[in-house]
């Protein structure tokens, strides 16, 4: 830990020193008209004006943030979001979670990439090897955490990301970028966009990558490849009242994950790689229209279609929905909506796992209104909710207060209380899981199985949230406290054993079912600050806290245990970007989690650097990720069923040129 | 996995990035663009107008340039800092943050940040004809009677201009501004 610490203070002690050479501002009084109608911005740095006027713990990852951040996936770029637990399990798959609840399926973020969301309908997690958007092509990213149900719908339990993509008109131009690292050999980018028409813009973008095993801690080869090809393209027209936009998508991924089987004959547990093999596309349509900045409605559609090797997967979600904005006299900002959504998805049986019914088609209808009043001028009070009702699991009820006091121009307090719904999944639902098998009586095997329940009901949570914020010249601090109530957690709750048929085999079978047995508290601290003590430097941090308490309404403890899993207790990030002479800029970002008990993760502290140099139309990058550790396991799915490998130092150098 | 495996893309990288970069050396390096935020190139443009702007005569709004802030406390920052100790045309320029309760015809430029932007009517409602020039950015904000907005387009600050708005409220604008302006 010590010798972590000493390289950590050289970094910032080199850092420092080099800053020393900086890029000079211009002085902003002497640029003409003609010159500032030529500057390129760099940032679009609305957003803690924006942020001090909203009553939910949000964190906004900005166009400036992604380049300097030097991730080439999403998960790795959240990890400089406040309060968000980002571990990698091995090269095709990660946890992200914001406010507990891990997992390789972590169910309770609701992540969305222009509305459009990326819930997999299947475990209600988000399949991260899939999300291949290039970082290029991503305007903003908003993180909510806390439950954001009554405006985004079920799922929005803990948290709510919000991707935002560049309009058309954002991306003009060509651009070939690639990335070459430890892992990530070759990754190919590229983008051109265009004018069409008299307002319309085009914008069409790929991108190639192959990424290498890692490897298992024990030496032997991990298998959990991934080579994808992804291609996406955007138009964008209209005039200013009426705007329109249409992207597609194409994803095809192969690659391989190395499972740990559980087997009914001896020695009852075989590791093996499975092929990860995906194909999916999307199509979104929007249209907004703005009437004289009372009214503002959107009416948005989409379409996802999902196709997996695993399980013979298959998955098609269509989804409409209409909303509307609109201010009434003075005081009222309201914003109302409905919604519907279409799943159909199929999927077959594996040897030592089962999901049935294999065909659901399920109906998803829903309806919210929130009002904000202005009760004084730095006084403002939201309240709304939403309802949803889905064929397969009922009525979902999801209300929330809001409230921001707005102390001066540079200061706010906000509160809110919230309920949150989580609907059951497919596996809760219909799962038949061998999870482990041994020697059994009467010469049969012991089949400890994991079972789904029709009966399982949604997860419930109550949210208290408070925070504070302020904005003091070149500083900002944001501050969020939160305690949440939850109930009718996901559990296991162990049924009668007895003999019966497991797998096509006779076996003596111990059948763990899918129950709402548990309840949980958990509380929290997020603390996070920025400071730019120069144009060309500045300085962000975050350190957040985490705490639950489970337990059981049958009063054992076994069946106290949630389906998802624990995470750090406390996290740290630290980053730090300069501006150099030359066209020069480094950056560092340091992230620390506390160990996670339960599943025997030790400490995690990243330190990734990064140098580039600017000139004209090109880039050129090099880095390291994952310092400071040779190799570290940042997590470990509780089923066992993916095996993690250590991540390890990353050595890379990307270029990018537009023209 | 063997070496030879491994070679092979980082070959093609190699090689694609010589490919990219060979045309870039050839043409020769542009001019490295100053890398200037939204907020400061916004502040910029702000103290500019005040070059370019003639105000009707007006007892109370003699001497100093004044330029009221509201709804953005980074623009308002980095205006504070460039217009400390500068004059335009002999006048000093003064930049305040507007309150609640200021009346903005006590202003010779007022902006409206998007923050700040539900007051936008109203405010542009109460210096109608009073001559002050109200920059504002919010889509809406020239059709709401403000007289300039800000935009951004391919990653630069745009402005446009009402000049018809702007000769009713007795504003001269010049014409290399106007020539400036979106249409």
């Amino acid at each position: 830990m010590r010798s972590n610490v000493a390289s950590f203070t050289v970094v910032c002690v080199l850092v420092a020193s080099v800053s020393r050479v900086v890029a000079q501002t211009p002085d902003l009084t002497t640029l003409s008209l003609e010159e500032l109608l030529n500057v390129e911005i760099t940032s679009v740095s609305r957003k803690e004006e924006t942020l001090l006027r909203t009553a939910a713990a949000v964190y906004v990852i900005t166009e400036d943030d992604i380049r300097r951040s030097g991730a080439t996936t999403l998960p790795d770029l959240f990890r400089m979001v406040p309060g968000l637990s980002v571990a990698q399990l091995n090269a095709n798959t990660w946890s992200v979670t914001a406010r507990g609840f891990g997992g390789t399926h972590a169910n309770k973020l609701l992540v969305l990439i222009d509305g459009r969301s990326t819930y997999a309908p299947l475990n209600g997690g988000v399949n991260w090897e899939m999300q291949l958007l290039p970082l290029d092509a991503v305007a903003q990213v908003e993180v909510i955490r806390g439950p954001g149900g009554s405006l985004w719908g079920t799922n929005a339990i803990n948290g709510v990301i919000n991707i935002i993509t560049k309009t058309a008109h954002q991306s003009p131009g060509a651009r070939v970028a690639t990335h070459a690292s430890r892992y990530e050999p070759g990754t190919v980018d590229f983008s051109y966009g265009g004018r069409f028409g008299t307002s319309g813009a085009h914008v069409t973008q790929g991108r190639y990558f192959q990424r290498q095993s890692s490897g298992l801690t024990s030496g032997r080869a991990n298998g959990d490849d991934l080579d994808a090809a992804y291609a996406r393209t955007r138009l964008d027209w209209g005039a200013q009242a009426d705007t329109f936009s249409f992207q597609a998508d194409l994803l095809r991924s192969t690659g391989s994950r190395v499972h740990s089987e559980a087997r009914l004959s001896p020695p009852y547990r075989t590791v093996e790689e499975t092929g990860v093999e995906s194909t999916a596309g999307n199509a979104l349509f929007a249209w907004k229209r703005s009437a004289r900045g009372r009214t503002e409605s959107s009416v948005q559609l989409f379409y996802s279609g999902l196709a997996r090797a695993e399980l013979a997967e298959r998955a098609h979600t269509a989804d409409l929905d209409v909303r509307q904005r609109r201010r009434l006299g003075a005081r009222h900002d309201l914003v109302a909506g409905v919604g519907y959504r279409s799943i159909l998805g199929t999927v077959s049986p594996g040897p030592s796992l089962v999901i049935r019914p294999g065909r659901v088609h399920e109906h998803l209808m829903t309806a919210f209104l929130q009002d904000e009043v202005a009760i004084a001028d730095a006084l403002r009070v939201s309240a709304g909710g939403r309802v949803e009702r889905s064929s397969e699991t009922g009525i979902a009820v999801q209300p929330t207060v809001r409230g921001l006091w707005a102390v001066s121009p540079r200061q706010s307090v906000w509160g809110a209380v919230s309920r949150a719904v989580r609907v059951p999944n497919r596996f809760e639902r219909g799962m038949f899981i061998l999870l482990s098998a041994g020697a059994g009586p009467a010469g049969l095997p012991l089949a400890v199985t994991l079972e789904g329940s029709r009966d399982t009901k949604p997860e419930i949570l109550t949210e208290y949230e408070a925070g504070y914020r302020v904005l003091w010249r070149t500083v900002s601090i944001d501050l969020a406290a939160f305690i949440g109530a939850y109930d009718d957690l996901a559990s296991h709750t162990p049924a009668a054993p007895g003999i019966g048929e497991v797998f096509g085999a006779r076996a003596f079978r111990v059948p763990l079912v899918a129950a709402n047995e548990a309840f949980g508290t958990s509380r929290g601290v997020e603390v996070a600050g920025a400071w730019k003590p120069m144009p060309w430097w500045q300085v962000a941090g975050s350190y957040s806290t985490y705490d639950v308490d489970f337990g059981s309404r049958t009063g054992s403890a076994a069946e106290s245990v949630p389906i998802n899993g624990p995470v750090p207790g406390h996290l740290l990030h630290l980053r730090g970007s300069i501006d150099l002479t030359g066209g020069f800029g480094a950056g560092a970002l340091f992230y620390r989690a506390s160990t996670i008990e339960e599943l025997q993760i030790p400490v995690v502290n990243r330190l990734d650097l990064r140098l580039t140099w600017t000139r004209g139309s090109v880039v050129l990058g090099a880095g390291a990720q994952n310092l400071l550790h040779a190799e570290s396991v940042e997590y470990a799915d509780r089923t066992a069923r993916v095996l993690p490998s250590p991540v390890r130092v990353n050595p890379y150098v990307d270029v990018s040129w537009r023209f | 996995m063997r070496p030879a495996d491994r070679r092979g893309p980082w070959a093609v990288c190699l090689a694609l990035s010589a490919c990219l970069l060979g045309p870039a050396f050839g043409q020769g390096w542009a001019e490295a663009q100053a890398a200037l935020n939204e907020d400061e190139v916004k502040a910029a443009f702000l103290y500019n107008f005040g070059k370019f702007v003639q105000w009707p005569p007006s007892s109370h709004r003699q001497g100093d340039i004044v330029i009221g802030v509201l709804g953005s406390s980074r623009v308002l920052a980095v205006l504070e800092g460039i217009a400390r100790g500068q004059q335009i045309n002999g006048r000093a320029v003064v930049v305040r943050a507007m309150g609640a309760d200021d009346d903005p015809r006590a202003y010779h430029i007022v902006f409206i940040g998007t923050a700040a932007a539900r007051r936008a009517r109203e405010i542009v409602g109460r210096v109608h004809a009073a001559g002050v020039l109200t920059v504002g950015e919010q889509p809406d904000f020239l059709a709401e009677g403000g007289l300039v907005r800000f935009y951004v387009r391919d990653r630069r600050i745009r402005f446009e201009i009402d000049p018809v708005g702007a000769q009713r409220d007795g504003l001269k604008i010049s014409a290399q501004l106007l020539s400036l302006a979106a249409r």
